[in-house]
């Protein structure tokens, strides 16, 4: 196993890949109790792919999946791609650097929004038809009354949707990684993705 | 008689296979059949007021958002012949076709999770993966993620609550309510990330390191693999029966 790997569920990191599945079953719940039209349902596996790596995001998003399934949503099972695709992409924009800079963050959701759309939209239709038992069904209703095909009507609502979805999930992990202390930040392996290189702050890393 | 969770699992990924490939009339029937099995497992066996209500609860919401799928489907997709027309609004043939299809399928999906879930424990279903060869410190997240599944919402309601009594306007328009969101959202996740890596550096403290090992835990019983591996085949061959021209 690779060192990476290794780091992502080193022992200080698993309490908190744990917290990031937390996150992400109870954070959508807020969201939809404050009657935001958001999902918010990956932020748990961002902050994890930013912070730790993509491959502790991957597993964390879908044990999210899963446990929702387990707990009262059974289709959600079947939206585990979608979370890999997620933490995967993630954790490479990451690696990129990309969240250091908010313009970066803003075009890395809507990026990470094409993939995901297109996956969750075939999902969509050809396992549920189209229904998903939520509000986003309707949009899916309207453009079939239109005359769009079963497909074309997941995709659309899912661009519509998705692409907005993640720029507003990336600006929440990026807002918050400015305001997490450093103490806390140093003790994560990710804070390298973070952090501005010494270089762009214009120390000389081999000052004494 | 009480499944094994190989058992149970081998047979759920059966069934929803299979309401792939059934039309809604086998469909509707495996519903009704779940429903009945579930019904008589749960009410006659089960002394959980709880789990009782969470059934039927369950399947009114199935019920109901069936009908309900078949009803908007049968609406809004005006293709085909005009199938009825109830208070003056008219239901088309193609639409009530694909809606009760869509709908019937969904309810045996989600009855057959739903059935799998609710008896199979969470730390039994945990001890499932672990037989099955998940490493240790994925089991470790999975008991950590059951802990803080139960503490995340308690704390988002005391944190909800002083935002609330600080004037957070948790009642206002779109761009308010995004603002109380962010106010509730930053809080719990400071204070939650603080306090999971205390727990991780415990941890680190008791020995807990970066590789993930399979851990050895008793075998599945043979019966169940003997189960669980006719039943995969019948699934393989019904996919391949319908895949002939």
């Amino acid at each position: 196993m690779s060192k990476r790997i290794s780091e992502e569920f080193s022992g200080p990191m698993l309490p908190f890949i744990a917290l990031c599945v937390a996150l992400n079953l109870t954070v959508g719940q807020v969201a939809a109790a404050l009657k935001l039209p958001l999902y918010l349902d990956s932020l748990g596996t961002v902050l994890l792919a930013v912070l730790a790596g993509p491959v502790s995001a991957i597993v964390a998003g879908s044990f999210a999946n899963l446990l929702a399934s387990a707990m009262g949503n059974p289709p959600m099972m079947f939206f585990i791609p979608v979370v890999i695709v997620i933490g995967g992409v993630t954790g490479m924009f990451a690696r990129f650097g990309w969240f250091r800079r908010w313009y970066l963050v803003v075009l890395g959701g809507i990026l990470l929004g094409i993939p995901t759309a297109g996956l969750s939209s075939v999902i969509s239709a050809y396992v549920f038809g189209g229904v998903t038992m939520g509000a986003a069904d309707f949009i899916v209703l309207f453009f079939r009354s239109q005359g769009f095909s079963l497909h074309q009507s997941t995709l659309i609502q899912a661009f519509i949707m998705d692409p907005f979805d993640k720029v507003v999930t990336y600006l929440i992990v990026f807002i918050l990684l400015r305001n997490l202390p450093e103490r806390l930040l140093n003790r994560f392996p990710g804070v390298l993705n973070i952090k501005p290189k010494q270089s762009d702050r214009g120390l000389n890393s081999n000052a004494p | 008689m009480r499944l094994e969770t190989l058992t149970k699992t081998s047979l759920v990924f059966f069934f929803i296979v299979l309401s792939f490939l059934a039309d809604w009339q086998t469909n509707l029937l495996l519903f009704a059949g779940f429903s009945l099995l579930g019904a008589l497992q749960i009410f006659l066996q089960t002394e959980f007021i709880s789990i009782r209500r969470a059934y039927s609860r369950f399947l009114l919401y199935a019920i109901a958002a069936s009908a309900l799928i078949t009803v908007l489907n049968g609406f809004f997709l005006r293709d085909g012949d005009v199938a009825a027309e109830v208070l003056g609004i008219t239901f088309y043939d193609a639409g009530l076709q694909f809606g009760i299809t869509t709908g019937a399928r969904l309810a045996v999906i989600s009855v057959s999770l739903f059935l799998f879930f609710v008896t199979t424990p969470l730390r039994r279903l945990i001890q499932f993966f672990q037989q099955a060869g998940l490493p240790g410190q994925l089991t470790v997240i999975l008991f950590l993620a059951l802990h803080f599944i139960g503490q995340v919402p308690a704390r988002i309601s005391q944190i909800y609550t002083a935002q609330e009594a600080r004037g957070a306007p948790v009642r206002g328009h779109a761009i308010a309510r995004l603002k109380a969101f962010l106010a509730i959202l930053f809080p719990l996740l400071l204070s939650s990330i603080s306090e999971t890596l205390e727990r991780g550096a415990a941890l680190e403290a008791r020995g807990f390191r970066g590789e993930l090992t399979a851990v050895s835990t008793t075998p599945f019983p043979l019966v169940s693999k003997v189960i669980a591996t006719a039943v995969f085949l019948a699934t393989l061959s019904l996919l391949a029966y319908s895949l002939l021209p």
